[in-house]
């Protein structure tokens, strides 16, 4: 059974794909399927638009490259400021999807450590 | 391996933008891919086709979304890319001005100059002239005077004060007017005993407060039933200061003003201005009641929107017909509305400075342009070699653009520094009549606008010179061959400058020396009396001492004669014709003999009361009959010579008859016994056939005393101590005639000298533009010269060429100058005095003037060009 994608995470799924090394668009929607198992209900649209959103925040850079089929294609590098962004997005991912496991499992949080 | 004929199966829709056709195309790969992997996987093309649109998703929404997202993004990048260039720019601009320091500074400073000038006194005239009085809407606050017919020939600003009743008819009936606002001005003696302190004060309505946006500081606005009942005051926010020490319970405190008690209500800002602009500040602001019928006040009011000024003045009018004020039919006083700034005295003469000081900005332009041009010559080989490896024409522009423009906000923002000082120190070295300047400040408007102008006219030049000495033929630049083709279209457009800039110049010349030679004239004016030595004393003599006129003739003849007794007063006379002061009369003067006009119009007529030793002490000369005669049965009078001479001009006045009539007052007929030259006891003012009528002292109710001494200073002390020793509890005011006088030709004197710094600064910077180009051109004819020199011209005939050089543009300068200056004039015909406008030797001054400047300027030029040495002029390149 396949989710549909949480507004707001493709994002973040984006650049993680993309924080090894440089891919154009469709490579970027291969490993997504990939990575997700085909649990995720992955919209190519929506995957273009995401890192259309985040080439102008800055995020990714763009460039036109050649693939091995000497095809011409727009190839997305993540750059510091989204390795920063990605870092940070992590955490707080993580650390809500922990808080919402945990009040659903039926229990309370232990009061976060200042 | 790539499928022939995919790309077929999707069509590629036109776009026009480079980013709408790489969406497209990015999302045609996509789709050809997915299509392609789900063909290997065995779907027909078709199929393929379509799965692979549908696996996409909605692809107009997320090709809008994508195409907007890449519209962005492309926006940005433009600017931060058009950003660093100017970047760039800026800071190649700021290496090339550091590299030439000197060429910069001159520019700069030359700049600087001609912007602050230009801001300190468009400054001093919008604040002074366009919105003096801060009060809100102040656009359309305007004075309501009441003149006689002819209106205020005296040369002095005398107003006829409304009736409180034709006030109150203007406040219920105008309808041009929002706010109608009486008030009045009087000084007035603060406090008791020893501490007593001459103030200010101003009499207002309650609703002047709010007429002038102002609230109180602490306490209130006095209401309308203090206002009524009086004795009460507001205080200024200054006097509160300084003499009340900011003291919070002031408010309730009883104060003596004018020897009665008032008690304080509240505290105005000090922002509170009276309508009266310049002289003292006001210290205290007592209330006005309209009810009562009272002396009368002067008006200021607020026009509705849209209302005009003309129409009001004729509603005005119109208002007092129908109120019966006034019983003739025909009013004998008109309405005058005015501005605040109008009514400035000095108004005409702060317009000219304006204009003056605009030629020296434009003076102060042409040179920079010149500097430019002269900097664009230089640079033609960099340029040169600068376009043949590859830069584009348009990015050589923008650059030396931005290094124009660089130099300009230098030069403005020393500038505007400069201007602040400039225009405080004119404020502050003012003299004491102009007192409305010290309402000048800096006016953003005017500094903005100043700025404005000067950057346009230097990016006007930098694109003049950048395109006038565009390099067509790089290649021959960088040989050097073609310079000197190059730089001789230059040369016309720079000596098309330097004539310019000494045509401006001319013509400030001409002004200030026609402004010279009118406070020249000013000074050795006739004055129809001798002021050495001379002083006046004036007692106040309060209404509750002296109730009659005769009490107070009686008491002004005892001081008289106490101070007639000091060994050191040579002569002593009472009189209320005093110096510096002027009593008149509002009526038509009605000559006997002659019939009386059918239409009635009012002047002002000036009337003295005098006694028998009263010209002897001005030393003013009777030129036909003799002094009236108080015993006698006839009323007697001494009249002045211009209207004796304007009246009959057969010379035959003795014995004539005049009256003022006014209204329907018919006062007695005067037989004129004498004429006396001329006096003009306020300076060259008004003209000089209007009537003066010297009457006896009997009809005076306000004397006081004239007399002369023989020089010694403790003379002076003496007769005041006597004079206060005679009435005591009085008050006096005393002045010496001689500073008075002195001080009325003050401002005409400030206003030559800053016409003269003007003019100075001017010709320097003509000059230093006029030296640029000569040691320019000697310059770049070096080689000429050396071999002229060679060729046997001695060294006397290349200096006369060069001399002659400048003396030509001199001359050129000049007669351009000296034309406009005959057009010119005209402006400022009315601040001259004793010299015509088009007076030849003014003219003839400027002129040489400036070719003598022109051939100094180019002494130094002269030097080096005869100091050429042949060998190596030729040898060099």
């Amino acid at each position: 059974m396949s989710l549909p994608v949480i507004k707001g995470t493709l994002d973040v799924l984006a650049l993680r794909a993309l924080r090894m090394s440089p891919m154009h668009g469709f490579e970027i929607v291969e490993w997504l399927e990939r990575a997700a198992g085909g649990s995720l209900q992955i919209e190519d649209s929506a995957v273009y638009q995401a890192l259309y959103r985040l080439e102008e925040r800055g995020y990714l850079k763009a460039s036109w490259g050649v693939t091995e089929n000497n095809r011409r294609a727009r190839y997305y590098e993540i750059t510091t400021q989204g390795k920063t962004h990605l870092k940070a997005e992590t955490a707080n991912w993580l650390q809500y999807a922990q808080v919402v496991t945990a009040i659903l499992s039926g229990g309370a949080v232990a009061p976060a450590v200042r | 391996m790539k499928r022939p004929g995919v790309r077929r199966l999707f069509s590629l829709s036109l776009r026009r933008n480079r980013w709408e056709s790489e969406v497209e195309e990015e999302i045609l790969n996509h789709l050809t891919i997915r299509a392609e992997r789900l063909m290997a996987l065995g779907m027909s093309p078709q199929a393929a086709r379509d799965e692979a649109i549908r696996r996409f998703g909605p692809l107009d929404e997320s090709r809008r979304q994508m195409v907007a997202a890449a519209a962005h993004r492309e926006e940005y990048m433009r600017r931060r890319e058009a950003f660093t260039e100017f970047r760039q720019d800026v800071s190649f601009a700021a290496r090339t001005l550091v590299r030439n320091k000197g060429w910069a500074a001159i520019a700069v400073i030359t700049l600087a100059l001609g912007i602050g000038a230009t801001t300190a006194v468009w400054s001093a005239a919008s604040s002074v002239l366009l919105h003096p009085l801060s009060y809100p809407n102040a656009n359309r606050v305007v004075n309501v005077n009441l003149l006689p017919g002819t209106g205020n020939s005296t040369g002095v600003d005398v107003v006829v004060s409304a009736d409180v009743r034709l006030i109150r008819a203007w406040r219920t009936e105008s309808r041009s007017f929002e706010a109608i606002e009486p008030y009045s001005v009087a000084g007035m003696p603060l406090g008791t005993g020893g501490e007593i302190e001459d103030v200010v004060t101003t009499t207002i309505l309650p609703s002047f407060a709010t007429f002038a946006g102002q609230r109180p500081i602490i306490g209130r606005v006095f209401t309308a039933a203090q206002a009524r009942a009086g004795g009460f005051a507001m205080l200024s926010e200054d006097l509160w200061r300084t003499r009340f020490g900011s003291d919070p319970t002031v408010v309730g405190r009883a104060l003596t003003l004018d020897g009665r008690s008032v008690t304080v209500v509240g505290v105005m800002p000090a922002a509170l201005m009276p309508p009266r602009l310049g002289g003292r500040p006001t210290a205290i602001w007592l209330p006005l009641d309209l009810a009562r019928d009272s002396v009368g006040y002067r008006v200021v009011g607020r026009l509705r929107p849209g209302a005009d000024p003309v129409f009001a003045a004729r509603e005005l009018d119109s208002i007092a017909v129908r109120s019966k004020i006034f019983e003739a039919s025909t009013l004998p006083f008109r309405a005058a509305i005015t501005t605040p700034g109008e009514t400035v005295g000095f108004r005409d003469s702060l317009l000219m400075l304006a204009g003056a000081v605009l030629l020296v900005l434009l003076v102060a332009a042409a040179n920079v342009a010149h500097l430019l041009l002269a900097r664009a010559i230089t640079r033609q080989r960099e340029v040169a070699i600068r376009t043949s490896l590859g830069a584009s024409r348009g990015r050589l522009m923008r650059q030396m653009a931005t290094e124009t423009l660089v130099l300009t906000a230098i030069g403005c923002a020393l500038g505007a520094v400069l201007g602040y000082f400039a225009l405080d120190a004119i404020v502050k070295l003012r003299p004491p009549s102009l007192s409305e300047l010290q309402l000048a400040h800096i006016d953003l408007t005017a500094m903005g606008l100043v700025i404005a102008a000067s950057m346009l006219c230097a990016l006007v030049f930098a694109v003049v010179a950048s395109a006038g000495t565009a390099v067509r033929q790089s290649s021959l630049v960088l040989r050097g061959a073609a310079v000197s083709a190059i730089s001789r279209a230059g040369e016309r457009l720079r000596s098309s400058l330097v004539i310019t800039e000494m045509a401006l110049s001319a013509m400030l010349l001409v002004g200030a020396v026609l402004l010279m030679r009118t406070v020249i004239a000013l000074q050795q004016m006739d004055l129809g009396f001798d002021p050495k030595n001379l002083h006046v004393i004036i007692p106040s003599l309060p209404e509750a001492r002296y109730t009659t006129g005769e009490a107070r003739r009686d008491a002004v003849r005892q001081v008289a004669t106490a101070v007639a007794a000091i060994p050191g007063v040579v002569d002593v006379a009472v009189t209320d014709a005093l110096p510096s002061y002027r009593n008149f009369s509002v009526g038509t003067l009605e000559i006997e003999g002659i019939p009386r006009p059918a239409e009635r119009t009012t002047s002002f007529i000036d009337v003295g009361r005098i006694t028998p030793a009263y010209f002897r002490v001005l030393g003013a000369q009777l030129i036909a009959g003799r002094m009236p005669d108080s015993t006698s049965s006839a009323r007697e009078i001494v009249i002045n010579e211009g209207f004796a001479r304007k009246q009959w001009r057969d010379g035959s006045a003795l014995g004539k008859r005049v009256r003022v009539f006014y209204e329907s007052e018919e006062n007695p007929w005067m037989t004129i016994v004498g004429v006396v030259r001329d006096i003009s006891t306020m300076g060259p003012v008004g003209d000089r056939a209007a009537p003066f009528l010297y009457t006896s002292l009997s009809d005076s109710d306000s004397p006081g005393i004239v007399y002369r001494t023989d020089g010694r200073e403790a003379t002076v002390a003496q007769a005041l101590a006597i004079s206060k020793a005679t009435l005591p509890g009085i008050r006096f005011r005393q002045h010496v005639t001689e500073k008075v006088i002195g001080d009325t030709l003050a401002p005409s004197r400030f206003i030559m000298l800053l016409m003269t710094g003007f003019t100075t600064l001017a010709m320097i910077l003509a000059a230093i533009g006029l030296y640029g180009m000569m040691a320019y051109a000697v310059a770049q004819r070096t080689r000429e010269i050396g071999i002229r020199m060679a060729l046997g011209a001695s060294r006397r005939r290349i200096a006369r060429a060069v001399l002659g050089r400048a003396a030509v543009l001199g001359l050129g300068g000049a007669a351009l100058g000296l034309l406009l200056a005959m057009w010119g004039t005209r402006a400022i015909e009315g601040t001259l005095y004793g010299v015509s406008r088009l007076d030849a030797t003014s003219f003839a001054i400027g002129g040489a003037a400036l070719i003598a400047m022109a051939v100094v300027a180019s002494l130094i030029p002269m030097r080096r060009a005869v100091a050429v040495d042949p060998m190596t002029a030729i040898r060099a390149e």
